[in-house]
């Protein structure tokens, strides 16, 4: 099995990491996509989500969330597909309780599960899903041919949806949500399924068509990774709340700065030096420091003491929250809730 | 911006209206149902009946100029559906004299007897002198022929409804149908349905439309075809004139044969995700039905019970909808029914087609 080198996940995180930086400087004007107040969908009993509040800009958002957590119930919101108990939202300009269908018209939708017309061909399932979006038959056909293309379904196309693997079919819903030309996609696990190279492909499909054909892209995944790689901006909910909703670059930023340190040797000595120092040092499960040290100059400083015991440095680098730190911190109720 | 702009083209964005769109549903659904073999075959087979109506028809238009013919009309009627009706009326059209008509009477009356020993001769023979006393037409009078024409042609139409063209239906719709929701609901093709602009109602509409296609294409079309062709090989212009409602009755006699029967057929393949569970529910409603019937008849219960045969039930209606049948009790308790058999598994189907995409 071919496993995805580090260095092809960086240079897609990279990528990601320098547009959030300049979807930073522009958050303020952001269009808003999506707007949530006060939703509230209940099942009887049961409340799927309790209040929702949030904003969605143009970019890539990660939706994530444990089982449960109402991420499924919150894309049929933006669908219009299920009727809320209370709050108001638009999408795309149209109000979700009168407008369902214009929202349906102007968005792409890959569903989790597995779901295909059975008896079609690649080709023809893509087609079928423009002519319901409302395309002549031609033009559908052309588009689902060049959408096939853009999404790497070479000859299979012609074969019938219910002879392909879990990837193909992945690919090929991938498309059917893309054929249309929507502004707005929502991908449901995208790259379940798939294998690395697959993976790393859509999410460098996914990536491209969030910066290079301006769509707006929320995805939900459990793939934390993922989420790094192309997410600008983290939504996080948990037992039908949103606990987080901030960007990525954001939310990485720890509390107070602190730096992560990687030594060759043991580091007992560096860390009673630097605790003598006034700096706070945190042992983590790697066996790597997170180090807090006042002043400006607390880099030299490190090196110095590093030098003085003979540790060495493999690394050095400012410390940043792990995407699991934030989520984990974000599901047991610690996060912060912001837009 | 295209996602994927090829440079030598645009990408068009002009779309359809959405009054179109259980249309794609529709025509998607033909294609695949056209790929079955045996569905291609029957439809083939369907349309020989058409043809032995046709010559029927030709047959009994060339019966007023060609006496050799008239001679054989009493055995070729008698093969029909009600066919004391039908002798008794071509008789009232083609016989002037009272000797000749009661002759025929007694020769008909003879001919059902030993065709059906379980009937007393007698009670044919009030039937007929009963029918031919409710026409108040003179016999051979060129009226007695308009009436006659009209009754042996709508009798001709409901014999193929009722008989070649029900077995059929009950085949081709146990073929077509099942898989119709079923399969969706097991590939979840659903999600791809309703996230883009269609309800519930375009769906249901759309299938609706590929069962009834089929079904149009064995009924409804053969027998319009059967009747141009019957219009355009009689020897008498005035065929026109004595017939020009029949395109209608079968227009509506084809309406009581596919609403219910597609109504019930999709509530089968909405409530399962395997189609073979759908089909054994469709064939058992029609097996059992037509099975309790005959043995209600066998008990001189038939008649009374005949709603818990649904093949007896479309047969009172479409026999109503010909002008053929004057039991009332019989046509309104089998219409009650029919739109029960409708409007309730429609109701059903459509929550259950909207039920995956609340949860």
């Amino acid at each position: 099995m071919k496993h995805a080198s580090s260095e092809q996940l960086s240079a897609i995180d990279a990528a990601s990491t320098d547009r959030s930086r300049a979807g930073d400087r522009t958050d303020g004007q952001a269009d808003r996509v999506v707007e949530l107040h006060g939703i509230v969908k209940d099942y009887g009993r049961v409340c799927a989500l309790r209040n929702v509040s949030m904003t969605i800009g143009h970019g890539v958002t990660g939706l994530l969330g444990p089982n449960g957590a109402g991420k499924t119930t919150l894309i049929k919101v933006l669908l219009g597909l299920v009727r809320i108990s209370a709050g108001r939202g638009v999408v795309l300009g149209y109000d979700l309780t009168s407008s369902a269908q214009s929202i349906r018209q102007n968005v792409g939708y890959m569903p989790e599960d597995d779901c295909y017309i059975a008896g079609l061909t690649g080709v023809e399932m893509v087609q079928f899903a423009a002519r319901l979006s409302g395309y002549p038959r031609t033009e559908s056909l052309r588009r689902a041919h060049e959408i096939l293309d853009f999404c790497g379904v070479e000859q299979e196309r012609y074969r019938e949806v219910d002879t392909y693997s879990t990837g193909m079919r992945q690919k090929v819903k991938f498309a059917q949500a893309l054929v249309h030309d929507p502004p707005l996609l929502i991908l449901d696990e995208p790259t379940a399924g798939l294998d690395p190279d697959e993976r790393l492909a859509l999410l460098h499909r996914i990536s491209t068509l969030a910066h290079r054909t301006g769509k707006t892209i929320l995805v939900s995944t459990h793939i934390l990774p993922d989420v790094r790689a192309i997410c600008d901006t983290v939504a996080i909910l948990a037992q039908g709340e949103v606990r987080v909703v901030d960007s990525l670059e954001r939310l990485s930023q720890p509390a107070s700065p602190a730096l992560h340190v990687r030594t060759s040797h043991d580091a007992a000595p560096l860390i009673r030096r630097l605790e003598a120092a006034g700096g706070q040092v945190t042992v983590n499960d790697d066996g790597s420091l997170q180090i807090m040290l006042g002043g400006a100059d607390a880099a030299r400083q490190i090196w110095r003491l590093a030098a003085e015991t003979g540790v060495g440095l493999r690394s050095l680098v400012p410390s940043r929250n792990s995407l699991d730190q934030i989520f984990l911190d974000a599901v047991r109720g610690d996060g912060r809730a912001d837009s | 911006m295209p996602i994927h702009d090829v440079g030598y083209r645009p990408w068009e964005q002009a779309r359809h209206s959405s009054m179109a769109r259980w249309a794609v549903i529709t025509a998607a659904g033909m294609r695949l149902v056209w790929k079955n073999h045996w569905l291609r075959r029957m439809l083939i087979l369907a349309w020989l009946p058409a043809a032995a109506l046709g010559l029927a028809v030709f047959v009994y238009e060339q019966s007023f100029e060609h006496r050799e013919l008239q001679q054989e009309m009493p055995f070729l009627l008698s093969l029909l559906s009600e066919s004391d009706r039908a002798i008794a009326t071509w008789a009232l059209a083609t016989t002037g004299s009272d000797e000749v008509l009661w002759r025929v009477v007694e020769d008909v009356s003879l001919m059902q007897a030993s065709r059906n020993q379980d009937r007393e001769q007698a009670e044919i023979k009030q039937t007929l002198i009963e029918i031919l006393q409710d026409q108040k037409i003179e016999p051979g009078s060129q009226a007695a022929q308009g009436v006659a024409r009209h009754h042996v042609w709508s009798l001709l139409l409901l014999t193929f409804f009722r008989y070649p063209q029900a077995v059929l239906m009950v085949l081709l719709v146990g073929m077509i149908a099942p898989p119709l929701i079923s399969q969706d609901f097991r590939s979840r093709a659903f999600l791809l349905y309703f996230s883009r602009p269609i309800t519930p109602l375009e769906y249901v509409w759309g299938k609706a439309i590929v069962i009834w296609g089929y079904l149009a294409a064995v009924t409804t079309l053969p027998a319009l075809v059967m009747y141009v062709t019957g219009v355009l090989l009689s020897p008498s212009i005035s065929v026109v004139l004595d017939t020009w409602d029949i395109p209608l009755r079968v227009l509506a006699a084809s309406g009581v044969l596919l609403i219910p029967t597609t109504s019930l057929a999709l509530f089968f393949s909405s409530l399962t995700t395997e189609s073979r569970y759908a089909g054994f529910a469709w064939f058992a409603v029609w097996g059992l039905g037509w099975a309790a019937y005959a043995n209600l008849e066998a008990l001189d219960l038939g008649r009374r019970w005949s709603i818990v045969s649904l093949y007896h039930v479309l047969g009172h209606v479409q026999a109503w909808v010909f002008g053929l049948s004057t039991d009332l009790n019989a046509v309104t308790s089998s219409a009650t029914l029919l739109l029960v058999v409708t409007i309730q598994p429609l109701i059903v189907l459509l929550a259950r087609v909207a039920a995956p995409i609340r949860v």
